[in-house]
């Protein structure tokens, strides 16, 4: 469980958020000019494999002056992660003797909302640790028609993606070879449509084409429903992703068909204070390339959530609003075993 | 060596669940389906309906760990406000 981290992980965990709140603070009290707000995390993870993590996450979002008339509202926003790994897995046994390794990843994305229902966003982000590293650049725009009933999306992203090249004798005695250098383009349309004064409906499908894998398609669902006498809500959504087609020996998986469904209960409890539980259910479809086996992979997993919101809270010599969030999560899958992950969120607004 | 064939966890109840969850999904937004005033938007807007405020109580960091999936989060998707005059936050 989490008590496998060890004194030094939540040490410098709790460093990082620190300096990352020292300096939200001297933004905040200097950049007075342009409303924003500051969001900071901190989480860790722990699995009967033996992998622990302990991330610390710093962003921020800040929004520009109104350009013309106030139809135009340009805003950017930024994020930087921090993210100790220990485990025994064979990346880190190739690359990583001792056990342990960083992850970094920052992103910037920049905003445009036009006439409050035009949204344009570009962004991109560099991750990963000291041998592989992933760089992406996205997009999206997004649409209300209908009188704000229906908001229809597009979104695109390219990805490259750099990592030490690897090989293995596969099960019928060919050898399997990881590419060092794979890129991957992403796209995709969304819907969201308000049904009427209580529940929403929304929808995603999307197309990714990797240098590595077969074409993949995803198709999403999803449903709100908000319960007015108990001021609760129910969120369920279903997804299917489909990876088939001709494999070869540059590929670590096989013919890959995901399924997922997921049922959430919100409550609203006492004044600006939120709750969640939910159950997810995975599952994933597995034809290998060596024999054409069928393996299945299954995961159960439950979230448990609370946010409360502090309008007034005394923060750097004025009152602001500040949103504090905990959550904990259980994953139990059929093969690697169960993983918990604890995490605490904050965020102000200046 | 790594074992090839693994035991499914896949219960009679979740098949059930997997088949009819998407399916009442369907039925009540093709019932449920008028137009909406501006001044009924109050629910869509209620903290508990809103994707930034849903997103936090989802535990992301956990959400973004789930080792055996290779297919999770694929293709992506964007969630968006239900509220079209929040500036897309």
């Amino acid at each position: 469980m989490i008590g496998r981290l060890n004194f030094k992980d939540i040490t410098q965990g709790a460093t990082v958020l620190f300096c990352a709140f020292v300096v939200s603070l001297f933004v905040g009290s200097t950049a007075e000019v342009l409303a924003h707000e500051v969001d900071q995390r901190v989480g860790g993870y722990s699995s009967t494999d033996g992998e622990a993590r302990m991330m610390a996450k710093f962003a921020g979002r800040a929004e520009a002056p109104l350009i013309g008339d106030g139809d135009w509202a340009p805003a950017v926003s930024f994020s930087a992660q921090i993210e100790r790994v220990k485990s025994k897995d064979k990346y880190m046994q190739s690359n990583f003797p001792l056990g342990e390794r960083v992850d970094k990843n920052f992103s910037v994305d920049g905003y445009l909302t036009v006439a409050k229902r035009m949204e344009v966003a570009i962004g991109a982000s560099q991750g990963g640790d000291s041998v592989s590293s992933v760089a992406s650049a996205r997009t999206s725009f997004g649409h209300w028609l209908l009188g704000d009933q229906l908001r229809l999306g597009f979104n695109a992203s390219y990805s490259k993606t750099k990592r030490p090249e690897d090989s293995f004798l596969d099960y019928d005695s060919a050898t399997v070879t990881v590419l060092p250098n794979v890129s991957s383009i992403v796209m995709g349309f969304n819907l969201k449509a308000l049904l009427n004064p209580t529940t929403t409906v929304t929808g995603d499908y999307a197309v990714a084409k990797s240098t590595d894998r077969p074409l993949l398609r995803s198709w999403t669902l999803g449903l709100k429903q908000f319960i007015d006498p108990c001021h609760c809500a129910v969120h369920a959504e279903s997804g299917r992703v489909i990876n088939l087609g001709k494999l070869n020996t540059n590929m670590t998986d096989g013919e890959l068909t995901g399924n997922q469904w997921s049922l959430s209960y919100l409550q609203s409890l006492w004044q600006d204070a939120h709750a969640r539980i939910s159950y997810r259910y995975a599952r994933e479809d597995e034809f290998t390339r060596a024999y054409g086996d069928h393996l299945v992979f299954g995961a159960d997993s439950y979230v448990a959530a609370i946010s409360q919101e502090f309008q007034k809270a005394r923060i750097a010599g004025a009152e602001r609003p500040l949103l504090v969030d905990l959550a904990a999560t259980r994953y139990i899958d059929n093969k690697s075993g169960s993983a918990t992950t604890f995490e605490v969120g904050g965020s102000v607004k200046f | 060596m790594e074992t090839r064939h693994v035991k499914t966890i896949v219960f009679s109840f979740k098949t059930a669940f997997m088949f009819f969850a998407p399916c009442l999904m369907l039925l009540s937004a093709a019932s449920s389906c008028r137009v909406i005033k501006p001044y009924e938007k109050e629910y869509l807007l209620h903290p508990i309906m809103d994707d930034a405020r849903v997103e936090r109580l989802s535990a992301p960091y956990g959400k973004s760990r789930r080792p055996l999936e290779r297919l999770a989060g694929a293709g992506g998707s964007s969630g968006s406000t239900s509220c079209p005059t929040c500036g897309g936050k």
